[in-house]
């Protein structure tokens, strides 16, 4: 009986400190967030008062309305009493670092490094997967060997060779370059999601009449959708966040930056704007915060394909 | 609809060979069964007939057309495989439809013979599913629908009701074979099934380590097995075998226990080869078990009975070896038991003890 009990006592007990661990870190993590996020719906100049506020009293959209450029010049002025630099300029200034244009540019960046990356991918996959052929392994390593250079080493060479190519200032420069980071660790988690198929299924479509090419659209890409879609949100998210090649190739022109590099200059052009700076980065944390959050089942089941049977 | 013809054919994988030279013809519009144990060389000789698997040497005709450098979706064959392979992702319309698709048939053809199919099969009420919320048997019937849906040439079925239970194996089992007969189709029909193998084909070809053992009807296969192996893979349970030596001048056979008359229609055959050992083969069915000495009878202890309905299955200990028998149910007898044997002589079978080759006869 009192053993029962005492074992009874020690679950509950594992499980409240699990619990408050678990809690602990989760604040840990997301206090810095929930203060960029309580920053950013105060009014301009109240991320200064003392006794700082946790949560604005009255939260005010007024710092996202300057980061994508709607502001007025008569809204800007009656806030920045006193300030060096004129409200018509503010504004202009305000205009050109609007946010719109890096989020835009991101999500075509992030988009396209995604479809592009998969449909590459997904045929070198299948190859790894299901041919067989001479140096496969030897391919496949060689493939992965790729995926271990740290970006930062390629900086360098892929800048000279982007500006070679005539693409410096272009979204393409970071672009193509994004699409080969991306490809080895595709590659291998829709590999993982092909092989689970049975060969079988192939055979019987080459019998009923197709080719392999359209056996490759037609059975095994609707069966690998989850396995794509993990590897294409992973190439995005990756992408998404990726600042150094982004920075270097744009050569600060606010045109062609994505969010990251855009985020730089935005925060010293307003390195006293914290709202504003706060704004920004919940603006280009939320789209990202937003696909984990809805897709993360899909992600994890695509990055244990090929662990386990099920 | 056409017959299929294999030539030489020869499959190696490394070192390991397949098939080892393999001539054989598929009558048009017949059911051959190609049966063997596991790793025998016939589902590769199935997959090469479909193209799937590509000869090391020799040919394959189907009709009159060497097909060795058609590819699989240009031959005009359909293909049923053991594990179904039906399309997870498509419901049971669209897994039937999928073959007609290929061949570019207009829509409204491909639903009427897609419900058609299906009404032949009484899938009708299906078609909207997807295979997962299907049982066995209704997989097995859409793998079905999928191949007779777009009227081949040939069919060829691997294994395709080895997933099924022992039941409903048994009815899809003369299911298919009336299909086959309504539908006409030559089919090649693979099974390690030796009771399938019998039932089903018009033409039965036994297969060992790439090689064939022997082919014919069946009946003709279990009567007269060319040699030990057949012997014993065909009929259930298998064919009781007894190492016995040869008077060659009295004409009898010795066993350790017994000894009998040689069949007079082996006399010349025993003679003219002069060896002096032999093996002797009784089916079990061709046992006759009695409970007091008969004249000729070999005496064996009962090891174990089993009974199975309608007859029982003894074991009995006999020469030193096991032997099976099978009994009406009112011969019960207890383990430990002495029980008599005895055969009738025109159901012996002899095999030369060094090539296991069946005797010829007279």
């Amino acid at each position: 009986m009192s053993a029962k009990l005492s074992h009874r006592y020690r679950t509950q007990y594992t499980y409240l400190m699990q619990t408050v661990v678990t809690i602990l870190i989760a604040v840990f993590c997301l206090t810095p967030m929930f203060y960029i996020l309580s920053t950013s719906l105060k009014p301009r100049g109240a991320e200064y008062m003392i006794p700082l506020e946790l949560w604005p009293s009255k939260p005010t959209l007024q710092a996202y309305r300057a980061v994508l450029g709607i502001v007025e010049e008569a809204e800007l002025a009656s806030e920045s009493k006193g300030s060096m630099v004129l409200p018509a300029d503010q504004a202009r200034i305000v205009k050109s670092l609007s946010f719109v244009t890096p989020l835009r540019n991101s999500l075509i960046v992030s988009s396209a490094v995604a479809a592009f990356s998969l449909l590459i991918s997904s045929l070198s996959a299948y190859a790894i997967a299901r041919l067989r052929f001479r140096y496969k392994i030897q391919s496949l390593i060689f493939l992965q060997l790729g995926a271990m250079i740290p970006i930062a080493v390629t900086i360098a060479p892929t800048f000279m060779l982007m500006r070679s190519l005539g693409l410096l200032r272009t979204l393409l420069a970071m672009i193509i370059p994004n699409i080969f980071y991306n490809v080895p660790m595709s590659t291998w988690l829709i590999a993982c999601y092909f092989a689970e198929l049975p060969f079988d299924l192939e055979d019987a479509a080459k019998v009923d009449g197709y080719k392999p090419i359209q056996i490759f659209w037609k059975v095994i890409i609707p069966l690998a959708a989850p396995g794509l879609f993990s590897a294409g949100v992973f190439a995005f998210l990756g992408s998404w966040g990726e600042f150094m090649l982004a920075s270097a190739v744009s050569m600060g022109i606010p045109a062609v930056q994505t969010v990251p590099a855009a985020m730089l200059n935005f925060s010293v052009q307003f390195r006293y704007e914290w709202t504003w700076i706060s704004a920004a980065i919940i603006l280009s944390v939320a789209l990202v915060a937003f696909m984990t959050l809805v897709f993360q089942r899909w992600v994890i089941r695509g990055l244990t394909a090929g662990a386990v049977k099920y | 609809m056409a017959g299929v013809r294999v030539e030489g054919l020869l499959k190696k994988f490394g070192n390991v060979t397949a098939l080892d030279h393999v001539s054989l013809e598929f009558e048009d519009g017949q059911l051959t069964v190609l049966v063997g144990p596991s790793g025998c060389g016939k589902t590769t000789l199935l997959r090469i007939i479909a193209g799937l698997e590509d000869a090391t040497g020799g040919s394959v005709f189907i009709g009159h057309e060497a097909v060795n450098q058609v590819p699989p979706w240009e031959r005009n064959i359909a293909m049923v495989f053991q594990s179904y392979a039906l399309y997870p992702h498509m419901t049971v319309f669209d897994n039937i439809a999928f073959p007609l698709r290929a061949r570019k048939i207009s829509k409204a053809e491909v639903k009427q013979r897609v419900e058609q199919t299906a009404a032949l099969l009484g899938l009708s009420e299906l078609l909207q599913r997807k295979p997962r919320q299907l049982s066995g048997g209704q997989m097995q019937r859409v793998a079905l629908g999928r191949a007779i849906v777009r009227k081949p040439e040939v069919f060829l079925m691997d294994e395709p009701l080895s997933n099924l239970d022992a039941k409903l194996r048994v009815e899809m089992r003369a299911e298919l074979k009336r299909l086959q007969k309504d539908l006409g189709v030559t089919t090649i029909y693979v099974t390690h099934d030796q009771a399938e193998a019998m039932t089903m084909a018009d033409k039965l070809v036994v297969m060992r380590g790439g090689v064939i053992q022997q082919m014919g009807e069946p009946e003709e296969v279990y009567s007269h097995p060319r040699n030990t192996f057949v012997g014993g893979f065909i009929g259930s349970p298998a064919m009781n075998f007894i190492r016995c030596s040869v008077d060659c001048a009295e004409a009898e056979l010795h066993a350790p226990d017994f000894q009998c008359k040689a069949p007079s229609r082996f006399v010349e055959a025993l003679r003219r080869r002069g060896k002096d050992s032999v093996i002797l083969g009784v089916r079990p069915e061709d046992l006759k078990v009695l409970a007091s000495f008969e004249e000729g009878a070999v005496p064996a202890t009962v090891y174990i009975s089993e009974p199975m309905g309608k007859e029982m299955l003894l074991t009995v200990e006999v020469g030193g070896a096991l032997a099976k028998a099978i009994t009406p149910t009112n011969v019960r007898p207890r383990i430990g038991e002495t029980v008599w044997l005895t055969f009738d002589e025109a159901c012996v079978h002899l095999f030369d003890s060094e090539t296991d080759e069946a005797l010829p006869t007279e």
